[in-house]
């Protein structure tokens, strides 16, 4: 058994408990995946980059100038302590289950699992929950804040309308310097506000990552005989037939993800698409990836 | 006009089942499953923006199923089109439906007869009538046309009579059938009229060209049931003549192929009953006829027999009946009237023995003496025949006894001698003797030949009596020699006919019909006292050649032969007889007194004729054969150029065949489902 297979979500559906799940997952990435995601001030010295204005002048490279006339600033590893928050949208869209995960099960096994990373790096990992009852944990670096963070997030119900923005704003108050502000969403939110606080967050410096969490059915939309369609949230329903709206679903639900792509990229903030039906490892590992990338 | 019509209307019922496609859409709606989704809102924008096409496009998939089920049901429902009709002027219109009921409708290439072919094709006209039409029916048999029906309107009628119609045996003649179809039509209140024949249209149906009114021919629409072009095979036996020898029949067949090639080795049966007696093969040239003759032996009792040939597309004419009357033992009684005590000297010592030559092999005669003063009536039951051999006289009891005895069919033989007295015979039983006895008379050599005794004159084979059996020449008896005979009163005007005569014209046998008897009378002695004729070989056959000829059972003529549909004349002058006649299927037709003719001949087969009183066939006429017309077994068909002569003035116009007169649409139905269906498919792909 391949290790991919090995944390397919059907497999993961059969682990009891999120800790085990979680760890499942972290075994697989921690493969030397990285020391720290973010580089700045350090003595260890990373690379070189092309001096662009804005750069602190102090870490000019002299010798590459006398040598080579080329303007390169030095870069380090940060040695600072990382603050991420975890923000999950816990409302009922993300109760909705396709497959062998529902979509909010999904979300708390990536969750868990960049909890666990950031932690084991050092990094200090708070919680945000939007649910019944609000749900904050504040962060922290202590060893036994993972198994803490764990218990609060499997104790997540999905309920409720989605508040995204309000999620955002608590996040904004409760971090006074930069952080880390990491969001499991389906997004499904009609309020345009939440869209601006997550810009907000970015505009002050915060590093906003957010996962999208969808199911496959919610992409594929793969139903085929006519359906009476219930919300999750409010009391709606629709009669169709799906075969004849298929093609128009997912045309409309291609330009969402590409909209809230697009949307988020202009606000400095990154998006990654997490399908219910993907190992979880595998979303992980291009998240992780694409930011190092965004990074250097 | 043109018109749509089906071949199986009773299916456009099936019509009903279009609603399908809109029930089970509803119930699709209402059985539809719940599905919690979360994107709902993004179905909700899409249903809105999409909501026309969408509903067009499912409004658009209702009406396609709903046609494709309406077409499943009209292609299986037969449609058919009628083309409108070419230079048709204003005004309604009348039409009367010729349809041939003759014999040859009944040929059925591919198992359909044309018959079917022709009512299938008249209920299409009749269905598809234009507004206003009015239709008759006019049905070409033998043994003239017959009007179904005038023109009317009420179609109901119309249908129902053609449901009861079915092919004849006879022939037809489709001019006169023509010229009452225009009488009809000159009498319906329309502004065109057409004539519609429904026909094989063998030539045989075109002697005579119809006469049309004064006041103009009609139109005259022909339909082409069988493609003229097409060949029509067909093999016949046309008649048999059968015809009883001693212990066998002697069977003349004649055998036709209306085939365009010769036929050989086919196969030719006779039979009786239900069981093949023998078999043949005959080789057929092209449309000639053939003798194929048969010997086969009598049946044991009475009954009819059949020629037939290998069943073709008209079995009717493959299969002709005949009668075989009845074989067995003929049984005769010898009166002997000189009884001597030395047995070579008796009088009936020859004939006895000539009778029954051989017992191991047995001649088919049973043959009983008595002597004439101990003949009583009672001896007459039960034998066939009664030979008189030297009867001095008899008491006028049994002249009364005999001479019923010959009228209800048997015979009687009176041969003379020395103990006969001319005058006292002739006296008492004159009706019984084929003319009165005279004198006896002693016959001379001629000069030219040796011995006593002269020689009868040279005879023709014609009589059954002196025929050979397989031979056209006369039984030779040209060494016989008679001294002595019996000469008869001088004939003239009365019914006896001489068989045999001396040379001299002295008659030496004599015969004559009475009631369905025949009598027969021999001048001179049947032993060798008048004549040395018995020391002769010919003696034997001649004598029980004669015996089968007083029973019946030679030279019988056979019974009559007619053609469908004409009346059979009745030869059954016998006063106070009440006769019935059976019909091959069975049903008796009572006769009325003094019946000349017998009409009811539709039927082709063996018509038995019975008294009223019981028991076999009536003896005399036993029945006979009605069969096809010979000419109906010739499917040749008219060439277009004499039709167009024969129809004359009137216009004429062709149609497709039985099958084809409406164009059969089920194909374009197919196509167009076929078309509908890939549609439907394409709106359900296409999502």
């Amino acid at each position: 058994m391949t290790q991919e297979t090995a944390l397919a979500p059907e497999v993961l559906a059969r682990l009891a408990g999120l800790k085990v799940r979680v760890e499942r997952v972290v075994e697989g990435l921690l493969a030397g995946i990285h020391r720290s995601a973010r580089h700045g001030v350090s003595t260890e010295f990373v690379d070189h980059k092309a001096y662009s204005p804005g750069d602190d002048p102090r870490r000019l490279d002299w010798k590459v100038l006398a040598r080579l006339d080329r303007v390169m600033v030095r870069r380090f590893l940060d040695e600072t302590r990382l603050a991420a928050f975890l923000a999950m949208d816990a409302s009922g869209s993300m109760g909705y289950r396709g497959s062998a995960l529902a979509k909010l099960e999904y979300a708390k096994v990536l969750a868990g699992a960049l909890a666990a990373l950031l932690l084991h790096q050092g990094d200090e990992v708070g919680l945000l929950a939007t649910a019944a009852r609000p749900v904050e944990l504040v962060p922290s670096g202590r060893g036994e804040h993972l198994l803490e963070l764990l218990g609060v997030l499997e104790a997540l119900q999905p309920q409720g309308p989605t508040h995204l923005a309000e999620l955002v704003e608590r996040y904004l108050s409760r971090m006074n310097r930069r952080g880390l502000l990491l969001l499991f969403s389906d997004l499904f939110d009609a309020d345009p506000a939440a869209l601006n606080s997550l810009r907000l967050a970015a505009a002050r410096g915060h590093s906003v990552r957010v996962f999208l969490v969808l199911d496959a059915d919610e992409i594929d939309f793969p139903f085929e005989d006519p359906a009476l369609f219930t919300c999750l949230e409010q009391e709606r329903q629709l009669l169709t037939y799906p075969r004849e709206v298929r093609d128009a679903y997912r045309e409309e639900m291609r330009a969402f993800i590409e909209e809230c792509r697009r949307a988020l990229g202009q606000a400095g903030a990154t998006l990654e698409l997490s399908r219910c039906d993907e190992p979880p490892d595998r979303v992980l590992r291009r998240a992780l990836s694409a930011w190092q990338e965004a990074t250097r | 006009m043109s018109a749509l019509s089906f071949a199986r209307p009773e299916l456009l019922w099936g019509l009903v089942l279009a609603a399908v496609p809109v029930l089970i859409h509803l119930i699709n709606r209402r059985r539809a499953r719940r599905q919690p989704f979360a994107a709902l809102d993004f179905l909700l924008r899409v249903q809105r923006r999409h909501a026309r096409r969408l509903l067009l496009r499912q409004v658009l998939l209702l009406v396609l199923r709903t046609l494709a089920v309406m077409l499943a049901v009209l292609a299986a429902a037969g449609p058919r089109f009628q083309p409108p009709a070419v230079g048709a002027t204003a005004g309604p219109r009348a039409t009367v439906i010729v349809l041939d009921g003759s014999f040859s409708m009944r040929y059925a290439p591919g198992g359909r007869s044309m018959f079917e072919r022709a009512r299938e094709l008249a209920r299409e006209e009749i269905r598809a009538r234009e507004p206003g039409e009015c239709i008759g029916l006019v049905v070409a048999q033998a043994p003239g046309p017959r009007v179904l029906l005038p023109c009317r309107q009420n179609i109901g009628e119309l249908l129902e009579a053609l449901e009861h119609l079915g092919p004849g045996n006879g022939a037809s003649e489709l001019g006169p059938s023509l010229e009452e179809a225009a009488r009809l039509l000159a009498e319906a209140p329309a502004g065109r009229r057409r004539i519609l024949v429904l026909s094989d249209l063998a030539a045989h149906a075109f002697p005579r060209a119809p006469v049309w009114p004064a006041s103009g021919a009609p139109e005259v629409a022909l339909a082409e049931l069988l493609p003229i072009g097409t060949e029509r095979p067909n093999r016949a036996v046309l008649e048999v003549e059968a015809r009883p020898e001693r212990r066998q029949l002697m069977l003349r067949s004649r055998l036709v192929s209306f085939s365009g090639r010769d036929e050989k080795g086919i196969l030719v049966q006779v039979g009786f009953k239900d069981e093949v007696s023998v078999s043949g093969f005959a080789d057929l040239p092209a449309r000639q006829e053939v003798l194929k003759v048969f010997h086969p032996p009598m049946p044991p009792e009475t009954t009819q027999g059949w020629v037939a040939l290998r069943p073709d597309d008209l079995p009717g004419d493959d299969r002709v009946p005949f009668w075989a009357g009845a074989g067995g033992v003929v049984s005769v009684l010898l009166v002997n009237g000189d009884p001597q005590p030395v047995l070579a000297r008796d009088e009936l010592y020859f004939i006895e023995r000539a009778l029954a030559p051989d017992p191991g092999e047995g001649s088919g005669i049973l043959s009983r003496s008595v002597a004439a003063d101990l003949l009583r009536e009672e001896d007459l039951v039960g034998v066939q025949a009664v030979v008189l051999a030297n009867v001095a006289g008899l008491r006028p009891g049994l002249v009364e006894a005999l001479r019923g005895f010959v009228r209800d069919g048997g015979g009687l033989l009176v041969a003379v001698g020395e103990r006969l007295d001319p005058a006292r015979a002739s006296e008492s039983y004159a009706d019984l003797l084929v003319r009165p006895l005279r004198d006896v008379v002693t016959l001379q050599a001629s000069a030219a030949e040796d011995g006593s005794g002269m020689a009868f004159a040279p005879a023709a084979a014609r009589h059954p009596l002196l025929a050979t059996p397989g031979s056209e020449e006369a039984l030779d008896l040209s060494r016989v020699r008679t001294e002595r005979a019996m000469v008869t009163e001088p004939g003239g005007g009365d019914d006896a006919r001489v068989v045999l005569a001396f040379e001299n014209g002295v008659p030496a046998l004599l015969e004559k019909t009475l009631g369905r008897g025949r009598l027969l009378l021999w001048s001179t002695t049947l032993d060798r006292d008048w004549t040395r004729w018995p020391a002769r070989a010919s003696f034997v056959p001649f004598w029980q050649r004669v015996c089968f000829y007083l029973a019946g059972r030679l030279g019988r003529p056979a019974p009559p032969r007619v053609d469908s549909g004409q009346p059979v004349p009745l030869d059954l002058a016998e006063e106070g007889e009440r006769l019935q006649v059976i019909r091959p299927d069975g049903e008796r037709v009572a006769l009325a007194p003094g019946q000349r003719y017998f009409e009811d001949t539709a039927l082709c087969g063996w018509y038995e004729i019975r008294t009223d009183a019981g028991g076999g066939p009536r003896e005399g006429m036993p029945g006979f054969v009605v069969s096809p017309p010979a000419a109906e077994s010739d499917l040749k068909p008219i060439s277009p150029e004499r039709l167009a002569e024969w129809v004359g003035k009137a216009q004429l116009s062709w149609r497709a065949g039985g099958d084809g007169a409406r164009r059969p649409l089920a194909l374009e139905c197919l196509g167009l489902l076929l078309l509908l269906l890939f549609g439907e498919a394409w709106l359900v792909r296409r999502g």
